[in-house]
């Protein structure tokens, strides 16, 4: 056994972990909830409502498809170069594309380019999600002594409550505020 | 936000396992490939494993949310507000199913965890339909508490089933994989099984995959010891 994880601190492998599941989660997550009240009237102005969100939830569905392509696409550098540089990569495509999201000009200003940047961005948080997890998860476990690589994991685990709770106060105070 | 969390990674070194494998030579040329030809049964058991978690999480947080203000008529933020307080309780779930699972064995914890769900499944429709709001926000923290118990030694659990030198692609595939066939479309079916055959049936739906995924979690026990 190599003896790098002594160089590791164990609360800053912890933190990283954690840090980087509720970044994922919180951005997935008010996705989901801007996909449904925001988006429709800004990308997708159909003349129906419904099929604006339609729309607008079949790109939320998008993402899901582009995960398992993050999974083999990161997972093979993740084996081959290592978790460190790959996770960063990951993070690296997640983040600037859920940015380039919240940038994106309107239906009213760029047309038809509009939906179709969002539609790219969104399959790159796709892409990020489905390599950002299970680098976190090896990179807890992995460096976790025996008997307690459960409670390692369990710091990249708890990323979706805390950002499921961010991203739902957030949109709380939003649309009542 | 996003830096920090890079500027935090950006300090870690590798890990121990990654450094063993570069040691012995491990390296295979395209890791998806063998994930699917040599560890078939991991990635069929371990996306099994993990696609209740799935159902369970979308059901909880999407579905009661659409049929909770719709077919219910509670209002919407007053709902909202009780699904931050039973993600309150899917935080509690993670440290509490971890400290067990590192006690008394990951299988044997997401075990008693699906169990527990299959019966939460054959519960779902009575305690969602009482009228009295109490019980609805307990039936949403049950059902986020029991979220929290199977998904804190669920990445643990799949990490395990892979050797390091596939481990990155076998437990990410595996997980993503469960989201597509528990998450993508279960708000629809389940609104779907709800205005057809009635609620009853949405937790029908949650007890059968738990049945499945008890199957898997069985089947798997012998490669999550560690």
């Amino acid at each position: 056994m190599s003896q790098s994880h002594t160089t590791n601190s164990v609360r800053r492998i912890l933190i990283a972990s954690l840090i980087g599941t509720t970044i994922e989660y919180f951005d997935f997550y008010i996705y989901a909830a801007a996909a449904v009240l925001v988006f429709p009237k800004l990308f997708f102005p159909a003349a129906d409502p419904t099929t604006s969100t339609l729309q607008s939830l079949a790109t939320f569905a998008l993402a899901f498809f582009a995960r398992p392509l993050g999974a083999a696409l990161f997972g093979h550098f993740g084996d081959r170069k290592g978790r460190k540089a790959t996770l960063v990569a990951a993070l690296m495509t997640m983040g600037p594309s859920t940015v380039a999201i919240g940038l994106l000009p309107g239906y009213q200003t760029i047309g038809i380019m509009a939906p179709a940047l969002l539609c790219l961005f969104r399959f790159g948080q796709g892409l990020g999600l489905g390599g950002e997890w299970g680098g976190a998860v090896l990179l807890a476990t992995e460096n976790a002594p025996e008997g307690k690589k459960a409670w390692y994991g369990m710091f990249p685990q708890l990323g979706a409550p805390v950002g499921f709770l961010l991203s739902s106060g957030t949109f709380l105070v939003l649309t009542n505020g | 936000m996003v830096f920090v969390g890079l500027y935090v990674r950006l300090k870690i070194a590798e890990t121990p396992d990654f450094v063993n494998v570069i040691e012995k030579n491990e390296r295979v040329k395209v890791p998806a490939k063998d994930v699917f030809m040599k560890h078939t049964k991991a990635i069929i058991l371990g996306t099994f494993v993990s696609v209740t978690n799935f159902l369970l999480f979308y059901l909880m947080a999407v579905f009661t949310l659409s049929w909770g203000t719709s077919a219910l008529h509670y209002s919407k933020a007053s709902f909202e507000v009780a699904q931050m307080i039973s993600a309150v309780f899917f935080g509690i779930g993670i440290p509490i199913s971890s400290i067990l699972a590192d006690r008394y064995g990951r299988a044997n914890m997401l075990i008693v965890s699906t169990v527990c769900i299959f019966l939460f499944g054959l519960a779902f429709s009575p305690l969602f339909s009482t009228g009295s709001w109490a019980i609805t926000v307990g039936f949403l923290v049950l059902g986020m508490l029991l979220m929290g118990l199977t998904y804190g030694p669920l990445g643990t659990a799949l990490a395990g089933i892979f050797p390091a030198a596939v481990r990155y692609t076998g437990a990410s595939l595996a997980f993503t994989l469960a989201g597509i066939l528990g998450a993508s479309l279960t708000p629809a079916i389940a609104t779907k099984l709800a205005t057809l055959y009635g609620l009853n049936y949405v937790g029908y739906y949650l007890s059968f995959s738990a049945a499945i995924t008890f199957l898997a979690l069985i089947a798997a026990r012998s490669s999550m010891k560690e």
